[in-house]
């Protein structure tokens, strides 16, 4: 359903709802709330403006963590936090690049795009800003135009911290079956697909791996009721552990993990730190994509003035990817050195982590 | 639609005439609904602790501080046009198109298959055959549903809702496996798409014309778009299918005691509404993308039926709906921007946009109506006739 086909069904509910809302402080800009940013020293030189994809602040995941990086960008005075600016797509993600190329008429020196899906949009617009530095998250736009000048792509290595989170799962179940929960179908999921699966062969070569994916386009990162539906089913069908990569609808798999009892792996930020009370427990691990470290990285590079443009690849070994290790009760110490284990092989570069799910 | 000028000598009691009335009450009827959404705005805005002076006027700034701007606007608004028409197409005769979303992922898979393999095609044949390609996807699939209500009886509600998740099923699977990417080496595998379309198959961009930045995105589609939104002016004021159609929409049973037949008209409508839905997508695929990715921007068949609403199915009011909606949707960036009010104000400003035309328009409607049966009596009234005092007395009570 539209959205304006839900408002024109609750035009009355939606004015009571307001006045109810007014009384609390903006939930919707919890990212930004983060006090005395204005008392500190700042460098009050530069703007940074955080276009965010689907899902929004409070999605406990990708665009959470790069919120997180403002945040700790702030919290170090590299930007004053009445300079920066969150902007949040709308439910289907169409206005992407209105928001992009927005926050770039406002002259605001840095424009972060999260995710992927801005990158055909900043592509086309950063030629008409040479002002502006672009980063794009997970973004491909230097290889949609490569003449572009002041576009920085930052991608990661997330089959790198997929195995190790799929050796961490096949070490803990001991078990033939495990589970993989992804968002949508394409190519950037295959590789958390295909680190998983390699990660946990490498423990048992037997192991089978489910997989399910939620659907073809965005909104697959935002429906956990088909997470959770899915994430049922692979329990009911043996898997003693499931990995999610699907964004805020993997809250539907840690409800079906609580509802089985068995334990799920986060992804993107640490989600035990931030689960209900009742999930905590069930969380093993995260894999972490530091989406945070290369925000930071942008916004304290732009200060600099020595803005690095092109393909920014953030692995293992640049600590861009890793592993949680807050679960004490489950990741014991056993665990965490067979997984670092095999980390330190694939920062040696002995080991080389699949990126297609058809070679793991 | 208002209601047929009285066929009695009543010229020498009016001065205006007679087709200025109906009009002059839809402008009327149109601001008066304009002015009390934004005044129910005003007062959630206000509940919210804002001043809506700023919250409005930061919404204007961003759609007309410079040419770029309105240029955005109109972008947006341009898919709208051909959604919107292709919605009010079908409502004319009384049919409920909820499939223009359907129609218009499935021309955007022809549209796809023809840019990639007409290639041959030189200059701007080629962007022409990938619009025809367009129309003609959206015309099969339209096609569906027309035949199930002419043949079986299906209600076209309830075919073309189960069809849209068809769409969409056949999108993806087009883009997994047909019109998947083949030259698409390294970092363009990040994203499941289709080859990138030749030049000569996408749209000129006409926004240096008017001295915008590339980035507005503003094509030859806009001009399109206008073309057709005449086009179904033309048809319906005009020509033969249109009267029919009207005649379908309004009274089935004397349409077809008038001759018409009526399931040949259904099925012509629903295919130019299929026509018109298979260029939704053009903006994205020929301007926006330069090929089919799979986060293309759904929704937008959707969208049209609050547009078509919003433009009382008449194709000015929807160009003009249309922009109005772009203004609307540029505004979600400049509230988060410039204000404090979260971007969902702009989805609740239209959702009361589309109940207050809806209801201000049935008023004004009913209150033509009346005013016309009055002035009617007041004349018979004159001549004594029995009827005719009737008429008075009930619009007096009324009053």
């Amino acid at each position: 359903m539209p959205k304006w086909l839900r408002m024109f069904a609750l035009p009355i509910v939606a004015l009571s709802l307001v006045a109810a809302a007014c009384g609390s402080d903006e939930p919707a800009d919890g990212g930004t709330a983060t006090d005395g940013g204005t008392t500190a020293e700042c460098n009050a030189d530069i703007t940074v403006g955080v276009a965010l994809d689907v899902g929004g602040l409070g999605d406990k995941s990708f665009n959470d963590a790069a919120a997180a990086g403002l945040d700790q960008a702030i919290a170090d005075g590299l930007v004053c936090e009445d300079n920066t600016k969150f902007v949040e797509a709308d439910n289907t993600g169409s206005n992407r690049d209105e928001n992009v190329q927005a926050l770039a008429d406002e002259g605001f020196n840095l424009v972060v795009g999260v995710g992927f899906a801005f990158s055909e949009g900043i592509a086309g617009i950063a030629a008409d800003y040479p002002d502006t530095n672009f980063a794009i998250v997970d973004g491909f736009a230097n290889a949609v135009d490569d003449t572009l000048t002041n576009v920085a792509d930052l991608t990661f290595k997330e089959q790198e911290g997929s195995f190790l989170v799929g050796v961490a799962a096949a070490q803990y179940c001991q078990c033939d079956t495990i589970g993989f929960l992804g968002g949508q179908t394409g190519p950037l999921i295959g590789k958390f697909e295909a680190g998983y699966t390699a990660g946990a062969k490498a423990i048992n070569p037997d192991i089978n791996v489910l997989v399910e994916y939620i659907g073809d386009d965005t909104t697959a990162f935002v429906n956990d009721v088909k997470g959770e539906a899915l994430s049922t089913k692979m329990y009911d069908q043996g898997a003693e552990i499931i990995y999610h990569a699907a964004g805020l609808s993997g809250a539907g798999l840690f409800r079906a993990a609580v509802e089985a009892d068995k334990p799920a792996i986060g992804v993107d930020s640490d989600q035990y730190l931030t689960a209900a009370p009742e999930e905590q427990p069930l969380i093993l691990t995260s894999m972490l994509k530091r989406v945070d470290t290369a925000v930071y990285n942008a916004i304290k590079q732009t200060g600099d003035g020595n803005f690095v443009t092109g393909f920014q690849v953030f692995g293992l070994a640049d600590e861009g990817v890793g592993y949680s290790q807050s679960n004490t009760e489950l990741m014991t110490a056993d665990i965490s050195d067979v997984v670092d284990g095999y980390a330190e092989q694939i920062v040696a570069g002995d080991i080389v982590v699949p990126e297609d799910p058809a070679e793991a | 639609m208002a209601a047929s000028p009285a066929t009695m000598p009543t010229a020498h009691v009016r001065e205006r005439p007679s087709w200025l009335e109906p009009l002059l009450v839809q402008a009327a009827a149109l601001l008066l609904a304009l002015l009390i959404s934004l005044l129910i705005g005003a007062v959630i805005i206000i509940l919210y602790g804002e001043d809506p002076i700023d919250v409005y006027g930061a919404i204007l700034e961003f759609a007309f501080r410079d040419a770029t701007s309105f240029g955005t606007v109109l972008s947006i608004a341009t898919p709208l046009i051909f959604s919107a028409l292709a919605v009010a197409v079908c409502f004319k005769a009384g049919l409920f198109n909820i499939g223009v979303e359907g129609q218009f992922l499935v021309g955007m898979v022809t549209a796809t298959w023809a840019a990639l393999h007409l290639d041959f095609l030189p200059g701007p044949l080629l962007a022409i055959g990938v619009l025809v390609f367009a129309m003609l996807g959206g015309m099969a699939f339209a096609a569906i549903p027309a035949v199930l209500k002419v043949k079986t009886g299906a209600h076209e509600v309830v075919t073309t809702i189960m069809l849209n998740g068809i769409a969409i099923s056949f999108l993806a699977w087009a883009l997994n496996g047909p019109l998947k990417y083949t030259a698409g080496e390294g970092a363009f595998n990040v994203d499941l798409r289709s080859d990138k379309f030749a030049d000569n198959a996408l749209m000129p961009n006409i926004g240096a014309l008017f001295g915008m930045k590339s980035s507005a995105d503003l094509s030859l589609l806009l001009p399109l778009g206008l073309v057709a939104a005449a086009l179904v002016w033309f048809l319906f004021k005009r020509m033969r299918l249109g009267y029919e159609a009207r005649a379908v929409g309004s009274s089935p049973g004397s349409a077809q005691a008038g001759g018409i037949s009526i399931g040949a008209v259904q099925i012509k409508l629903f295919l130019i509404s299929g026509a018109l839905a298979g260029l939704i997508g053009m903006q994205q695929l020929l301007v926006d993308k330069g090929a089919l990715v799979q986060n293309y921007e759904a929704q937008l068949g959707f969208i049209g039926i609050g547009v078509a609403f919003l433009g009382q199915n008449n194709p000015i009011g929807i160009v003009f709906a249309a922009i109005f909606w772009g203004i609307l949707s540029r505004g979600e960036s400049a509230l988060q921007i410039n204000t404090d009010v979260p971007r969902e104000f702009v989805i609740i400003l239209q959702g009361i946009f589309i109940m207050t035309v809806v209801i201000v328009y049935q008023v004004a409607k009913r209150w033509a109506a009346r005013r016309q049966l009055a002035r009617e009596g007041m004349i018979e009234n004159i001549d004594g006739s029995a009827a005719a005092v009737d008429i008075d007395g009930l619009s007096k009570e009324d009053a």
